[in-house]
């Protein structure tokens, strides 16, 4: 962008770069170790069930890349847990709710409270053993655009969620 | 207008073609399944069978009569109200405040009798979208007239209606002529080779290499090429135009204060009417040889309510003419920014990233072919391939530019045609700034601009002002409503 086309900023605010993120729930990456955990068992069985059913299926002469793969796999999966719980992090501002997430491929996204539409709080059985929930927000994009704050305590998940319902009732009026 | 619809108005006995129509068609669907798995488990004297034949049909039929004898719809005071059943009666509220736009579509089977269908469409959940399946043209050009009166009852503007665009036959057959025809060649060619491979399989591999031998493999024979490309062409153009035709035929567009209102359709009439303020970003399309003629494809996208992800019924396209007009309509949404702002481009290694994925499908599928067909020259097509791979990435950096200011954004790219995307910033739902590693050594990231219809990427500029961009539109988001519902 050339430096004279600079956006005017009428009411200067904090940018999103220099903000305090709040981290996760220290815990969070048990519940991520886990979920991790039990997807490759899950991989596993089901690639042994093929096995069994149709031991005539050329790709089973290789078993010793396919268990290579499936490990390189989950040594990827193991370090992407922890190199994404660091750069993870969320902001409640004024106007806006920011989530920086990602280590390959660093996300930053900003949700204007102005354009929420609702928050709900969830939670799944792993999660739930740990203590923690997630909070998720709903804009009218995409769905698959939509903020899913996970790793939150159940405390906190419930503050945020009450937080946002107040700031959008607070910006309707 | 003669009536004010507060009495509970019936349907009109001739719309039962249509009701039968749909009710049937639906029915069979529903059946295909099952009658094929009967047909073909030869159980034809199983009862079930004769349940499914006649009676599930029957039900279905007399269901559909029942609704439409009982069907009526009022308006009542801020709301139109359809009631329709015997047994269980249902009853839909549309709160004229809700509506967002309402389409009168003339089937073929309305035709003869002058009815239409009219879809009344919510914000929110797509459930309560109100139906009306046969009604006479006259009065649902009339009810239409009072809810959008009603709709908008504090603007008190009143504007008198006039067409903004219509097309005839000789513009239709130029949009047609003009379309991108290598795409549809390139089908009709998969389909052929889909088609030959079956032949193979019944008539045996023998049949096949003796064609393949006599029309194929006789490169002396180029007459044979021209003829089967010449041929292919010709459906591919025959194509175009009859889905134009079908699509776009009789097109008018009109504009009032409040939305635009259009007509079209061959067989299947349409009448759509779109809120500008529904309207998402303007999208522009055209290919090298619509520039040259001047003829641009607009693109409105509409916020998508409710969960259902109909893209295609939430965008509407329509062929336009003269630059003059297309410039009309982008002026509705908002203005061109081309003049008044400063050029932006992306970074120059973008192209880079362009060439990484379709060189890596070139080079499975020519390495496929040549494992396959054991014939390693074919690997030789790699090359030309890259080439112009690597001209194209270099022109679509080159091309691309985007403006911005304080309200909009534009963006004008294209490689051999031209697209225009034009937002303003208050249309957006949320914003996120992406970097991968590599793009973080060269300080660029991409803005991903999520709006209700839609994603605009913006890739590869300066990580700080994807920042400023993302700070503005939170401030922009923050002083306008959510006026778009």
């Amino acid at each position: 962008m050339n430096r004279e086309n600079k956006i005017v900023l009428v009411e200067e605010l904090p940018i999103a770069e220099e903000v305090q993120y709040q981290p996760l729930a220290s815990n969070y990456k048990r519940v991520r170790f886990w979920e991790t955990f039990i997807f490759l068992i899950i991989i596993l069985v089901a690639v042994y069930a093929l096995m069994y059913f149709f031991p005539q299926w050329k790709v089973f002469r290789y078993r010793y890349l396919l268990g290579g793969i499936w490990l390189a796999y989950a040594i990827f999966n193991y370090i992407s847990i922890y190199l994404k719980f660091k750069n993870t992090g969320y902001a409640l501002r004024d106007k806006d709710i920011l989530y920086k997430t990602g280590w390959l491929v660093k996300k930053l996204q900003s949700f204007p409270i102005s354009r929420i539409q609702h928050a709900s709080v969830q939670s799944n059985a792993v999660e739930r053993l740990f203590g923690l929930s997630s909070v998720s927000v709903f804009t009218a994009g995409s769905s698959g655009d939509d903020l899913t704050i996970r790793g939150l305590k159940k405390e906190t998940a419930d503050r945020v969620n009450l937080w946002i319902a107040q700031q959008i009732e607070a910006n309707d009026k | 207008m003669t009536n004010s619809y507060n009495e509970p108005q019936k349907l009109p006995v001739n719309g039962i073609w249509y009701i039968l129509t749909v009710s049937l068609t639906k029915t069979l669907k529903t059946l295909l399944v099952p009658l094929i798995v009967l047909i073909t488990s030869r159980r034809t004297s199983d009862f079930m069978w004769q349940l499914l034949v006649i009676v599930y049909p029957v039900i279905t039929l007399i269901n559909a009569l029942i609704k439409m004898r009982t069907f009526n719809y009022y308006v009542q005071e801020q709301s139109l109200i359809i009631e329709y059943g015997l047994f269980k009666k249902e009853k839909i509220n549309i709160p004229f405040k809700k509506i967002t736009g309402i389409n009168i579509e003339q089937r073929f089977l309305h035709q003869p009798f002058g009815l239409a269908l009219m879809k009344i469409e919510t914000a929110g959940t797509n459930k309560t979208e109100g139906e009306i399946p046969s009604i006479e043209m006259r009065k649902a050009l009339e009810l239409k007239e009072i809810i959008l009166e009603k709709a908008s009852a504090d603007e008190t503007i009143e504007e008198k209606k006039e067409p903004l665009l219509r097309l005839n036959s000789a513009q239709l057959l130029r949009f047609a002529i003009s379309d991108n025809h290598i795409r549809t060649f390139f089908l009709v060619l998969g389909i052929s080779w889909i088609y030959l491979n079956r032949m193979r399989e019944l008539m045996g591999d023998d049949w096949v290499r003796d064609i393949t031998n006599k029309y194929i493999f006789h490169w002396y024979e180029l007459s044979v090429y021209v003829y089967v490309i010449l041929i292919v062409l010709i459906l591919a153009i025959a194509y175009s135009v009859i889905k134009t035709f079908l699509k776009f035929d009789g097109f008018v567009l009109q504009k009032d204060h409040l939305s635009y209102q259009y007509q079209a359709g061959l067989i299947d009439k349409k009448n759509t009417v779109i809120p500008f303020r529904k309207v998402q970003f303007v999208r522009m399309k055209t290919n090298w040889w619509r520039k040259k003629w001047n003829i641009y494809n607009i693109i409105l996208r509409q916020s998508q309510a409710g969960e259902s992800n109909k893209e295609n019924k939430k965008s509407f396209t329509f062929p336009v003419f003269d630059k003059e007009m297309y410039r009309n309509i982008l002026n509705t949404y908002y203005h061109d920014l081309t003049e008044e702002s400063a050029t932006n481009r992306v970074h120059a290694s973008y192209w880079i990233r362009l060439m990484i994925i379709p060189s890596l499908v070139i080079f499975v599928v020519v390495a496929t072919a040549a494992y396959f067909y054991e014939s390693y020259w074919i690997l030789l097509v790699i090359i030309p391939l890259m080439v112009y791979q690597f001209i194209v990435s270099r022109l679509y950096v080159k091309n691309y530019r985007f403006y911005v200011n304080e309200e909009a954004v534009q963006i004008d790219s294209g490689v051999w045609g031209r697209q225009v995307e034009l937002l303003q910033w208050k249309n957006i739902q949320n914003i996120g700034i992406t970097q991968t590693v590599l793009q973080k050594r060269k300080a660029v990231a991409n803005v991903q601009l999520v709006t209700a219809s839609g994603i605009i990427t913006i890739p590869y500029i300066n990580y700080e002002d994807a920042l400023r961009i993302q700070n503005h539109v939170v401030y922009v988001t923050a002083q306008s409503s959510r006026s778009w519902l």
